[in-house]
């Protein structure tokens, strides 16, 4: 609940997918007086460096697509729908990754894992506020979001933070798939970065480990992703390896705890060190597979591990 | 290209976990050698289908294939928010909200 507290206390409900709530507010005047930028790619570099200044662990900037908009905002608290639409036209969206804790995440899944997760989710909260409130200040609309308003893993790979992996969430070089993703809508005209690919989709065709480290089986094995989801929960027409997310939630009904084993089991969460980065690269190669057998043969990516969990609260 | 910080919370995977010897850390070093001389010699098409071993590739647009059965995703349609109206998932958002409660450390 402390890691949980500024996203419980200063943006509740965000994580249902209800916009402009607490530090998410939309209904922010900008400075009146606008900043004139040489350039896209000059406004570019300075919100960059200001929201890693302010938080974000990865920062990428993508032109505004409707595509990733959620098609109407739904509040589950009053049961309404309202159509998607911002308070001013939206021109580029700065996303930007969080990194949880690499130690925390080894206990998972445990409650201290989850607890690596809310402060993620506060971190969030924060971050996205304070790069608003930088962007107003230059004199331009801004929307901070969380998990509302539109899905954060094609913006983050439209900016050029990672690929989607097996386990349907973003992978990125840095930190692998455990970071969580937020963005900020704005006026300002910015520089979009360009997508990457790095070997993802091709390690993840023969490594599964997440497949196999899921309590709940939610995750596919098949070697190819498809354009089909399992329910109303995925969003059809996109070729990627789907997740039942209905499977996902009872698993973490009935163990009682939020699990993030499809994080903590991936060979891509790695803390940065010069082997992990080479090994990095490496696995964009054909010895993929071999690279994700190594993993478990070194004795990363273990869950239900109660001495790691001890251990954390030690050291 | 997108840009990184220092990373405050990296730390050393030597001292952090313990658990990987000299040895090992050697046998992952000539395993990465190896990986990187077969990928970029013959013998790298011969182990399996020749890929780009480029760190990276830079497109420009999404690297997945969106077919013409895609539509924009209803919120109302994510798993925590049809706990709310979709008599499949209400009981199990109940039985996940019922059970959250604070870590504490063990004895």
């Amino acid at each position: 609940m402390a890691a949980w507290s500024v996203d419980h206390m200063a943006a509740t409900n965000s994580e249902y997918g209800i916009p402009s709530q607490g530090l998410y507010d939309w209904n922010v005047e900008p400075n009146k007086n606008k900043t004139q930028f040489a350039s896209p790619e000059e406004a570019a570099v300075i919100v960059k460096k200001a929201a890693l200044f302010l938080g974000a662990s990865l920062v990428g900037i993508t032109d505004y697509d409707e595509r990733w908009v959620y098609s109407d905002f739904y509040n589950p608290m009053t049961d309404e729908s309202i159509p998607a639409d911002f308070p001013f036209k939206p021109k580029s969206v700065v996303v930007i990754a969080i990194e949880m804790d690499f130690d925390a995440y080894r206990t998972g899944p445990s409650m201290i894992a989850g607890a690596a997760t809310g402060l993620g989710y506060s971190k969030m909260a924060e971050t996205t506020n304070k790069v608003a409130t930088f962007i107003r200040q230059l004199g331009y609309a801004a929307a901070p979001c969380g998990n509302d308003t539109a899905l954060s893993v094609p913006l983050a790979i439209m900016a050029g933070l990672g690929e989607c992996g097996r386990n349907s969430i973003l992978i990125t070089k840095e930190f692998g798939p455990r970071v969580r993703l937020c963005k900020v809508f704005t006026e300002l005209q910015m520089k979009a970065d360009k997508p990457i690919t790095f070997g993802v989709k091709e390690f993840c065709r023969s490594c599964k480990i997440c497949a196999e480290s899921c309590p709940s089986e939610a995750i596919p094995m098949d070697d190819d992703p498809t354009t089909e989801g399992h329910n109303i929960s995925n969003c059809n027409g996109i070729e990627k390896w789907y997740t039942d997310a209905e499977k996902c939630f009872q698993t973490w009904a009935d163990n009682t705890v939020d699990c993030c084993n499809c994080i903590t089991s991936c060979p891509y969460n790695k803390p940065a060190s010069w082997h992990h980065d080479l090994t990095r690269n490496v696995a964009n190669t054909p010895l993929a597979s071999v690279l994700s057998k190594l993993d478990t043969a070194f004795g990363f990516g273990k869950t239900y591990d109660e001495k790691v969990i001890k251990n954390w609260w030690k050291k | 290209m997108a840009i990184e910080s220092d990373g405050k919370n990296e730390k050393n995977i030597k001292e952090e976990r313990g658990g990987l010897n000299r040895r090992q850390f050697l046998g992952v070093g000539v395993a990465t050698g190896i990986a990187l001389a077969a990928a970029n010699s013959p013998l790298g098409n011969l182990i399996g289908t020749p890929r780009e071993v480029a760190a990276a590739q830079i497109h420009d647009d999404l690297p997945m294939k969106v077919t013409e059965s895609f539509k924009r995703f209803n919120s109302k349609n994510t798993v925590f928010n049809r706990g709310f109206w979709d008599p499949k998932i209400q009981p199990i958002l109940q039985k996940y909200a019922a059970s959250v409660s604070g870590a504490v450390p063990p004895t």
